[in-house]
């Protein structure tokens, strides 16, 4: 398995009648990108908007964040979602419009969505701040119900995403970064002497508006399964999630996940970086424990000697974090989990809803409930009244002068459970 | 074996009252609601769902559903566990938290999405 990402750096987007990315900026064509989005004849209708680091803007509700994407060879930028037939991500030359990003609006239901500040102190907290947004803001049709409305919303974000992406393709200015995958074998027998560590990458799969998508499909009809970075990382899982901003994996921070990217780097230096197990995390009991079942072999047939699970959501989903965490451990293989904490607006509460003692090595990415007031924008790209209905905000959110008081699990990314944020837990 | 929910969520009530053993309170809070099911686990059930749910968190909405099996005899240490964590968890967010106010408008919204993680934990158990 062979991938050569060419990555070109957006600084900029601007709308024009042509389509091209000249020093920098990326010019899009508002007429096209209509036309595609409204082929679905479930959409009413669409607007676009630009939302750059630095300007005084806000963006809410946002669902999903993608990085557009495009293929020039070996297959498609999002396999098995436009068609039946696809091809295997981690092959060929897949152009990243690296800097930018396609994101979506519009509310869905409430409590689902999150917030992004393009200035003020929320750039402390979230990534996605220092992106330049190519905003999707979609009205659905009056006879749409909310799951519809969700598959609209996504499938037009991820159209856009790789639509915009082949711009790329006439762009000779990029950076080649070439990723190779070898068989288990070859790795086994290439670093004999490091040792071997399988990443457990947690997904959302708890029904509609709560799932992740692995080539197109549910992974709730999924048992754990074995995939490789390259894969992850060329559009093989993309967000159907609602759930809450802070730590939701955006279809973003699958492309450019921050556990797979430290693992890569160390690889054949420190580690022998083996493999990676997607796990679906499931409603019932029974579903956990067969997951945690599955999970945990797969990593022994992987000869892990240790391990890093990545979390998404929060609840019934921080059981399945620790259940596998323990059988690893008692399966002799070290193992490191990365979470965020709800300890209160105060942080002096327990922060975990299910904890077990061979959760021995956590990574923190912060304590969800901690509040913060965000200056008022000039802009609003959204509605600002939906910020009362979304994670972290409640109807006393928006203050007399304008300001907003949020927990920061309202921010899109800001506690992103993959570790790709600037919030993060350190000993004092 | 039976199956039963205890609810709060009157869409929930609406739209398993023909199809499950449900029980449904109207007015009961979050935690009374947790603590129904803690005492039939005591008598013999067991959780057949986790009680939390995905992503609201306790504090962001009025709702909850609990997925049992209704049997009677030995207690499920398992169950009682994490019944015991869901209370507690509950009754931090609620108290440490700076918001339990919920807009009137968004009270469908927390019923639909309560309502869907149940469907889908009902529609894995009966698989």
């Amino acid at each position: 398995m062979n991938l050569e990402l060419r990555k070109i750096t957006i600084k900029d987007i601007q709308f024009g009648d042509e389509e091209k990315i000249v020093d920098g900026c990326l010019y899009v064509d508002p007429k096209k990108l209509e036309e595609l989005v409204l082929e679905d004849s479930r959409v009413k209708s669409v607007s676009f908007d630009i939302a750059r680091p630095g300007e005084s803007t806000r963006i809410v509700p946002v669902k999903d964040v993608i990085e557009p994407r495009a293929k020039l060879e070996g297959g498609e930028a999002f396999p098995g979602l436009f068609h039946e037939d696809m091809q295997e991500g981690g092959n060929g030359i897949t152009y990243a419009l690296s800097g930018c990003a396609v994101t979506t609006t519009g509310p869905i239901v409430g409590f689902q969505e999150g917030v992004i500040d393009m200035s003020g102190p929320m750039t402390d907290y979230t990534i996605y701040s220092k992106l330049n947004h190519l905003v999707i803001i979609i009205d659905k049709q009056d006879n749409i119900d909310q799951h519809d409305h969700e598959v609209v919303v996504r499938m037009a974000g991820i159209k856009v995403a790789e639509y915009v992406g082949r711009i790329g393709f006439s762009c000779e200015n990029y950076t080649s970064e070439n990723y190779e995958w070898k068989s288990i074998g070859e790795k086994y027998a290439e670093y004999p002497d490091l040792p071997k560590v399988v990443y457990v990458y947690n997904c959302m799969a708890q029904g509609l508006l709560h799932d992740t998508y692995f080539y197109g499909r549910d992974t709730k009809v999924l048992v754990p399964t074995m995939v490789t970075p390259l894969e992850i990382m060329d559009g093989a899982i993309i967000s159907g999630n609602c759930v809450s901003p802070g730590s939701k994996t955006t279809t973003y921070m699958h492309q450019n996940n921050a556990v797979i990217e430290e693992l890569l780097k160390v690889h054949g230096k420190e580690i022998n970086f083996m493999g990676i197990v997607l796990n679906p995390l499931m409603t019932t009991l029974k579903e956990k424990f067969r997951d945690r079942m599955l999970t945990v072999r797969q990593v022994k047939m992987l000869g892990a000697d240790g391990a890093i699970i990545s979390q998404e959501g929060f609840g019934n989903p921080t059981t399945d974090l620790m259940i596998v965490c323990q059988e690893l451990e008692n399966n002799g293989i070290k193992t490191v989990i990365i979470t965020n904490e709800d300890a209160g607006t105060d942080g002096m509460s327990e922060p975990l809803p299910d904890s077990v003692q061979e959760a021995n090595a956590i990574v923190s990415t912060g304590n969800s409930n901690a509040t913060v007031m965000l200056p008022a924008m000039e802009k609003t790209i959204g509605n600002l009244k939906e910020v009362e209905r979304v994670c972290g905000g409640n109807v006393t959110s928006i203050q007399e002068d304008g300001r907003l008081l949020l927990e920061i699990h309202g921010i899109m990314g800001s506690h992103n459970l993959q570790g790709n944020t600037y919030v993060g837990a350190v000993t004092i | 074996m039976k199956a039963l929910i205890i609810t709060n969520n009157p869409k929930v009530n609406i739209e398993f009252k023909d199809k499950e053993n449900i029980e449904f309170y109207e007015d009961a809070s979050q935690e009374q609601i947790l603590k129904i099911a803690r005492d039939y686990i005591h008598l013999g059930a067991k959780l057949i769902m986790h009680p939390m749910m995905g992503r609201i968190k306790p504090h962001e909405t009025p709702y909850k559903s609990v997925f049992l099996e209704k049997t009677e005899g030995k207690t499920d240490m398992d169950s009682i566990m994490i019944i015991e964590e869901s209370i507690a968890e509950t009754k931090k967010l609620i108290e440490h938290t700076y918001q339990t106010k919920y807009d009137e408008q968004l009270l469908p919204d927390l019923q639909y999405i309560d309502f869907l993680l149940l469907k889908s934990g009902v529609e894995e158990y009966r698989r």
